[in-house]
Parts: C-alpha cells; structure tokens; sequence
C-alpha cells in the first residue's frame, strides 16, 4: 500500500503539486486521472522516487520514500516495476534480453532459470514470439507488453505505469488494460496508473484519484465516477468526449 | 552570467564523474560493455585514423621538403622532422581533435536519445546507477584505446610521408628512414601516449556529459552532440598547451 500525505512539490517558482493526500491499495488498478498540466506526472515521479517533494510523506508499505539515502532508494527500486509512456525499452537489446536484464543485474538466479523466467514472463504478456526480436521490430503495442513483462521479472511489489495507452488503437488499449488489470490482481501488486483515457477509467478503475491544478479535487470509484456531482472539472474531464455527452447529467 | 553558468556546468560535471567512478553492479556485464564499445569506438574508428594519419603524414613531407633550401640541411632531416613532429603533435592531437567529431558526437547523440526515450529513467528505477552503467565502459574503452590508435596514426603518418618522398623522388627511401632512427628519444612516445590517455578521457567523459544531461527532444540531442564536439575540440586544444608544458 502507499499513502501520501500532504504532499508539495514545485519548480522554480511554479507550485506544481498543492497538498496532495490519497491512498494507492494493494492488488487493485489505483488511477490517477486529470487533464494535461494537472501534475499527474510530477505526482507520479514523486512515488516512483524521481522527483523529491519539497514536503509531505509518501509511505510505500510504511517505509517513507522521501527519507531515504541513494542506498535505501536502490533498494526500494527493486520492488518496482515501472511502465513507461514510450516504454523505455533498451533499443540495444533483444526483448529477451530486455526482460532479463534487471534479472542479470540483481538476481542471483542461474543461466536457466533466468531463462525460464524470461520465458514465463514473456508467455504471461502473450509475447514469447517475440523473444529475439529488438524493439524497433515490434508494434507500438507489443513494445508495451514487452515492456511489462521487463517490468514484473522481478516480482515488484509497485508497479507503476505512465499513460499506458498513450499511442494505442482502442483495441489495443483494451488489451494493455486487461493485462494490467489480470497482473495487478494475480500477483496482489499495488499498481499506480496515470492515464486520461476514459476507456481505462471506467473499464480498470478501482480506485481513481482525480487531480485538477495540483490539488485532489475528487477521489471514488469507476461505479462511483459517472454519478458524482460534486467536482464540476471533473465533470468537464468525462464529458469531454462526444460519446459520453449524452450521459452528463442534465442537473448540472 | 555566462560564467556562473560554466561554473554551474562544470560542477554538474564533476558530480556525474563522481557518479561514473564507482564500483560496478556486475563486473561481468561491465567488462561485456567495455569490450564493445572498444569495439564500436575504437576498432571503428582505425579506418579514418590511418587514412588522415597517411594524408597528415604525406603533407608534413611536402612541406618540409619545400622549405629545405640549405645544402647544409642533411638530407635525413625531412625523416627526422616529419617523425618529431608526428610524435609531438599531430598524432595525437589532430586525431584527438578528429575522435571528438566522430566519437564525440556519437556518444552524445546515443546517450541523448536514451535520456529523452526514458532508457535513462528506466535504469534509474530499476536500481543500476545508469551513469556508471553507461559511461564508465565507454571511457575505459576510449582510454585504452586511443594509445592504440596514436601508435597507428605516428606509423601511418610516417609511411605517407615516405611515400611521397618516394614518390617525387626527392629523397632516397634510405635517407628517409635513417631520418626516422636518428636522434630518437623514447620519451617522446611516451610523452604522445600520456597526452592519447588524457584525451581518451576528455573526448569520452565530457561527449557523455552532454549526452546524459539532455533536457527536450530531438533537436536538443542534435544541439548536445554539436556543443560537446566544439567544447571538446577546444578542451583538446586547451590541455594540448597544459600538458606539453607539464610534460616536456
């Protein structure tokens, strides 16, 4: 689980993140959602350890990220998996290798079994054609599963994903979403997605936390969601698109 | 301004070499990168050392031999002269200077794209220092192998040299050669192959340090690789007066 408490981060003199407090739950798809600009990202670099608050706490299973040395945050690293908007996979190495590399740099695991996990993990993503192929062979999409599987080798304890859709076709972004959804609840990984895509909000949303100006202007649920009143912006962000027009509530 | 801004690159400098010089995570994989980027920057680059070495070689030659106008002069110096000034200077200055173009901007440009693809950010997360990670083969492969390509630029260079002056006919290959063993002082090599190792670690560790603190997109890659060839050269030649001076 990571709770955040009265988090404030800003650059130079532009206040980006005002106060933020919110809970991501184990073995659930934990959404932040918000338009462009809302610091979504910088929330997400703050968990992940990239970016260091200016105050506030981030607490991942009660250890408190923001205070730990570069040694301690190595460690933390290694119960991470992160997936990146453009995945970040290493163009120098076959999907394979990609897999195995942080199993390579911080297993003790043998030659086989580093196989066999590399093997496991690419099968779990519906990649294992792909296991000598390099990434600029692959689809946009196939280089996100890839990505995924790079992401649980280790069995991270956090995943956390920036804009996984981000590039898709609809289909496709189903796909992504499904994959994420069946691994997060699988292995009971406490998954932290950034997204603005209202397919995986109402399709994987088990927690969302929406951000508007830096600050959480609503927390619920992907039943909760379509129903709420409260947050005029958030409304704005859902009914922004032409298909969901007609569901906004007439009242407001 | 500008100045607070050099001091402030120069320190952000000094921080990533310290982050650079640190034992690495797997000593394996390490010696695994260091052999090919050995291989991609140095084996790569014997082709255009020897080819402008022969040419640098050939021109020294000609020139000399232009201004050899005494009959007092004997007719070994044109080997003589074209061997100092092979050792002294120009293989490993002029190839140093060529290494921060091609190498340089290589380096740059390949560790630019990793920062702005994210490649950077995602060794980061996983634990490795992706600094040491990156960096330190590629300045162990260009420190070792720059000595390596000095030696081939100052036989090279002394072969075209020889050549044209077979090739005119204006020295006996004899005398040519005899030029070349005369007066020969080790040191000198020595003292080219000092200068080949710290350039090795200029051209490598300050191309990486454009390449790895990339801000944007493609056109600021292309922005880093061009800033870390001029700022090399110049730090080339800067170091080229500190260290003859240090070391004649």
């Amino acid at each position: 689980m990571i709770v955040v408490k009265g988090l404030n981060k800003s650059f130079d003199n532009q206040h980006v993140l005002h106060d933020i407090s919110c809970t991501f739950r184990p073995g659930m798809n934990n959404l932040i959602i918000g338009q462009s600009g809302s610091g979504k990202t910088v929330l997400l670099k703050c968990l992940i350890g990239l970016h260091t608050p200016d105050s506030g706490q981030i607490l991942a299973n009660d250890l408190d990220i923001t205070q730990l040395s570069d040694k301690q945050m190595k460690t933390f690293h290694r119960q991470v998996g992160v997936l990146f908007q453009g995945s970040a996979l290493f163009d120098s190495m076959t999907v394979a290798e990609n897999v195995a590399f942080p199993l390579v740099m911080f297993s003790n695991k043998t030659v086989r079994e580093r196989e066999e996990r590399v093997r496991f993990c690419l099968d779990r993503v519906g990649m294992s054609q792909a296991h000598d192929k390099f990434p600029n062979e692959l689809s946009g999409g196939m280089q996100k599963r890839a990505a995924i599987a790079r992401a649980i080798a280790m069995n991270p304890k956090f995943l956390f994903c920036d804009e996984p859709n981000s590039g898709l076709d609809p289909q496709r972004s189903i796909l992504i979403d499904q994959l994420l959804d069946d691994i997060t609840k699988e292995y009971n990984i406490t998954t932290v997605i950034n997204t603005h895509d209202m397919n995986s909000v109402l399709g994987i949303g088990d927690t969302i936390t929406f951000l508007s100006k830096g600050r959480v202007e609503w927390v619920g649920t992907k039943n909760e969601i379509l129903k709420q009143k409260e947050s005029p912006t958030l409304q704005d962000f859902i009914y922004a698109s032409p298909i969901l027009q007609s569901f906004r509530p007439k009242t407001v | 301004m500008i100045i607070a801004d050099q001091i402030s690159s120069f320190g952000s400098y000094v921080k990533l070499m310290g982050r650079v010089f640190t034992r690495p995570d797997r000593f394996k994989l390490f010696a695994k990168s260091t052999v090919r980027e050995y291989n991609s920057l140095v084996i790569d680059s014997i082709g255009i050392v020897c080819l402008i070495s022969l040419f640098i070689g050939a021109v020294c030659c000609i020139q000399i031999q232009s201004k050899m106008f005494s009959p007092l002069l004997p007719r070994y110096t044109l080997g003589f002269t074209t061997r100092e000034i092979l050792i002294l200077e120009f293989s490993s200055s002029i190839i140093a200077l060529i290494l921060a173009g091609k190498v340089g901007s290589n380096i740059a440009s390949e560790i630019g794209t990793m920062r702005i693809t994210e490649q950077i950010d995602a060794l980061d997360i996983m634990g490795v220092n992706s600094a040491n990670y990156l960096i330190l083969p590629k300045i162990v492969a260009l420190v070792l192998g720059m000595p390596m390509l000095g030696i081939f630029s100052i036989f090279l260079g002394l072969i075209g040299g020889g050549l044209i002056a077979q090739l005119f006919g204006t020295l006996p290959i004899s005398d040519y050669i005899y030029g070349i063993q005369s007066f020969f002082e080790p040191s000198s090599v020595w003292y080219s192959l000092k200068k080949c190792l710290f350039y090795g670690f200029l051209i490598s560790s300050i191309a990486s340090y454009f390449g790895y603190t990339v801000k944007g997109g493609a056109t600021q890659v292309g922005k880093a690789a061009t800033d870390s060839v001029v700022i090399t050269s110049v730090m080339v030649l800067l170091w080229d007066i500190i260290l003859t001076k240090i070391l004649i």
